[in-house]
């Protein structure tokens, strides 16, 4: 790896733009490294968003917008090209917050040539400052406190004189010690036994930085992990149309502004990154020669890629998204875009005319992968149901990045999201719909029956690895032994016979045999309430019930 | 006598005491069942029509009236008056419109026209009676158009079916073929609007539909008239009928019940508010 010469960092008081360079791009195997370990730092016992997996492949973005940049890039160009990929790569809350430290980190630095530890101070400081003021409620013992803590660390050590090491160091120390005191600040950390886990991803950032500074390496292998591997499956999901076209353009003669202007005419989802000298230009396409074209004459035209899309589009269209959309368009003027998991979930919600991003539980989207969505959509205004707690805020972070109106109904379970699908109306415009929407999904409460995985106490419930809970919109009802009890426990803590429908979908290993016998049941015990078998087909519940 | 006679076709749904107030001339549309042809409410009455829509194995289908049929009506209309004015069925749900337009060209295209209601039920029956009462006032037959033209704009129906299946069968659902193929049971929310039927909203129980239903009748703001028509559905229609009352209690609810022809394209078990918006 680097030698104590070839890198300014060395000299202990300033970094290069190129180091920094180095650092995300160590940083991003560290935590890569780290995943599986954070991932398992789960408050609830139940298999959901995994923390480390998440924030692994959204750093895992940003390694990817800095790796090309050249040598003599400043700090300020590396930064700021960490967080635009960051932010487009964000999956998951913990992946949009880091996506947000890293805007706060490039913000600080946007005239920085180089790094020294007073600017890298400021830079961590200020990214606490735009984290807290992303997330509408913060929350102490979170990865916000040990941002906030590191900042302040970072701020001491740089005034006491200490240099580039020596502050990562003290901002290190400072960090594992916020993360250690997180289950103090919040009580279901302590229950479960476990520490903040994007706290902890924090952490695992910060020591990477730390350990390149003095010069340790981090392993060449520690790239190959499991969640690198899942993020190349994950980006197969992706939906969208054209060519992914990337390229690099030194010296351009044009300012960036102009060329997003007309990268635009060419295609969506535009990015044009850093300064006229050297600019980082994507765009979704159907012509990428003419981009490249375009390229060509302007500057001078660097690293390419192109990616045809084509495929998975033509997936996504023979699925029915496709066909539907142009029809749609013509009955009501908001297109509606769905995060699922679940070839049955999946029909229902395009049966109801929504367009889906894969995605759910344990595989929570990227922003990117929704904002293709609602390129693709063909509506100027759409309406995101991302029916998981895991994405709301990547969902919000759609809004920030499309010219489309977009609206985000804060839906947690699937039921939530058909809830608010059902109340859709086709004649009405985009505000009421987003009104009725968001009454409807309050109105549908949400039974998830699916295995522990492992021992806890959770909402008083005593949980034993392996036991099949009754999650009761989002609280543990039940922990039984057997799915049956699991389910009939919850509709019996849900007061069934109050509600005038249930909705059993049966997934992971639920036959829709065993899941008539269950309505049979409900039928016969409550006779005068709807009961309905719906094949949902989600990994790793059995059933996921709705009740209105 | 008045100077100007109004015809209509079967699928207004007047009551038979309009018809005879205003002696308004019906021209039926026809059922064909099992190799039979049925004229709408003449040789099939609306009781008998649902009744073996529940039991029979086999679908009706319908069929506009004959030319032959509009220009007997027209003939025998001006016999009696100097001019003719036909109110029918929205001609983007029929070709009844196009017939009367043929047989009006035919019989003398001066002295009639043919209104495009836009609407269906109850929505074509009232403007038939605002026809029909100008008409008695002697308003000439130019301005008598006009004046239904514009209060064409004011009419509102929406209405809930059991199932889509039926106008889907009948090639009448338009864009509201959006609202099919859904995986879950829903009771689907229609709108006629301007002359088609369109997608309105979705509802999983009956009972949600109705209460959805009166919800949206309210919105619509102030209101001069207001009907509950139903297809073999009339407890639902009293349900609807008893929670408008809540809202309109100095407004007389009208009551229809949709005939065999716009029932077999709305199946039983529909049940729909119409409104006159007020001005």
């Amino acid at each position: 790896m680097t030698t104590p010469t070839d890198t300014a960092a060395r000299t202990r008081t300033r970094a290069t733009g190129a180091d920094l360079r180095a650092a995300i791009v160590a940083a991003g195997r560290w935590l890569n490294a780290n995943a599986d370990r954070i991932d398992a730092l789960n408050v609830f016992p139940v298999p959901d968003g995994d923390t480390g997996t998440n924030m692994s492949m959204t750093l895992q973005a940003a390694v990817d917008g800095v790796r090309d940049l050249a040598d003599d890039v400043t700090v300020a160009q590396v930064s700021r090209a960490a967080y635009e990929a960051a932010m487009l790569g964000a999956r998951g809350n913990s992946g949009v917050i880091l996506s947000q430290l890293l805007r706060g980190f490039a913000q600080a630095l946007s005239d920085a040539h180089e790094l020294t530890p007073e600017r890298l101070a400021s830079a961590l400081v200020e990214a606490s400052e735009v984290a807290y003021s992303g997330v509408s409620k913060p929350v102490e013992g979170t990865i916000l406190t040990v941002a906030r803590k590191s900042g302040e660390a970072a701020h001491e050590a740089a005034n006491n004189g200490k240099d580039l090491p020596g502050t990562l160091e003290q901002t290190l120390h400072a960090a594992t010690e916020a993360v250690a005191a997180t289950p103090s600040q919040l009580e279901v950390l302590r229950k479960a036994g476990v520490v903040d886990s994007g706290g902890d991803g924090y952490r695992v950032i910060i020591e990477a930085a730390w350990m390149w500074s003095t010069g340790r390496s981090i392993e060449e292998s520690a790239g190959e992990s499991r969640s690198y591997g899942r993020a190349l499956l994950e980006a197969v999901e992706e939906s969208t149309f054209g060519f992914c076209t990337e390229f690099l353009l030194r010296d351009c003669d044009m300012p960036v502004d102009e060329v997003k202007t007309r990268m635009e005419a060419l295609g969506d989802s535009v990015l044009a990154v850093g300064e006229t000298d050297l600019l980082r230009v994507h765009v979704h396409t159907l012509r990428p020669g003419q981009a490249l074209e375009f390229a060509v004459d302007h500057g001078t035209l660097a690293k390419v890629k192109v990616e045809n899309m084509e495929l998975q589009h033509q997936a996504f269209t023979a699925a029915g998204h496709g066909a539907a959309a142009p029809q749609a368009e013509s009955v009501s003027s908001v297109g509606v875009v769905a995060v699922t998991a679940g070839d049955g979930f999946l029909k229902v919600f395009r049966s109801l005319g929504a367009m889906v991003v894969h995605g759910g539980q344990t595989m929570n989207p990227s922003v990117q992968d929704i904002l293709a969505a609602v390129s693709s959509s063909g509506y100027k205004e759409l309406v995101i149901l991302p029916n998981n707690k895991n994405i709301v805020l990547t969902a919000h972070h759609v809004q920030e990045l499309t010219p489309h109106t977009v609206r985000v109904i804060p839906t947690e379970t699937v039921p939530q999201g058909i809830g608010a699908l059902l109340a859709f109306n086709f004649q009405s415009d985009l505000d009421t719909n987003v009104a009725a929407m968001e009454q409807a999904a309050h109105a549908v409460r949400t039974i998830e029956v699916t295995r522990a995985v492992r021992d806890a106490e959770v909402d008083g419930v005593q949980v034993r690895t392996g036991q099949m809970l009754g999650i009761y919109d989002g609280h543990v009802a039940v922990a039984a032994d057997g799915v049956e009890e699991a389910l009939l426990g919850s509709l019996r803590e849900a007061s069934v016979e109050s509600f005038e429908i249930v909705t059993l979908y049966h997934g992971a290993g639920a036959s829709e045999d065993e899941a008539q016998a269950f309505a049979g049941r409900i039928r016969d015990a409550h006779p005068g309430l709807a009961v309905e078998v719906v094949e949902g087909g989600q990994p790793h519940y059995p059933y996921v019930v709705s009740l209105e | 006598m008045t100077r100007t006679g109004i015809v209509t076709d079967s699928t207004a749904d007047l009551s038979a005491a309009l018809l005879d107030k205003y002696r308004v001339a019906f021209v039926p549309l026809v059922v064909n069942w099992d190799n039979q042809t049925f004229r709408d409410k003449i040789d099939l009455s609306t009781a008998d029509f649902y009744h073996r829509l529940r039991t029979s194995k086999s679908l009706p289908k319908t069929g506009a009236p004959s030319l032959a049929s509009f220009e007997a009506a027209f003939r025998e209309q001006l016999q009696q008056h100097d001019a003719v004015i036909s109110v029918n069925l929205a001609s983007k749900l029929s070709g009844t419109y196009a017939v009367a337009r043929r047989a009006a060209e035919s019989v003398d295209p001066r002295r009639i026209h043919v209104v495009d209601s836009g609407s269906v039920s109850i929505g074509i029956s009232w403007l038939v009676e605002l026809a029909a009462r100008l008409a008695q006032e002697g308003v000439e037959p130019a301005e008598i158009v006009d004046r239904v033209e514009a209060e064409r704009a004011r009419v509102r129906i929406h209405f809930v079916v059991d199932t889509l299946e039926f106008l889907q069968r009948g090639g009448r659902i338009g864009r509201a073929a959006a609202l099919a193929g859904t995986l879950l049971s829903v009771k689907p929310i229609l709108q006629v609007k301007d002359g088609e039927v369109v997608p309105v909203e979705r509802v999983r129980t009956m009972n949600g539909a109705l209460r959805r239903l009166v919800e949206m009748v309210v919105a619509l703001g102030p209101v001069e008239r207001m009907g509950v028509i139903d297809g073999d559905a009339a407890a639902n229609a009293d349900e609807v009928e008893r929670q408008l009352r809540m809202h309109y209690r100095e407004l007389t609810i009208e009551r229809g019940e949709l005939g065999p022809v716009v029932g077999t394209h709305g199946g039983p078990g529909v049940v729909g508010v119409g409104v006159l918006l007020a001005r």
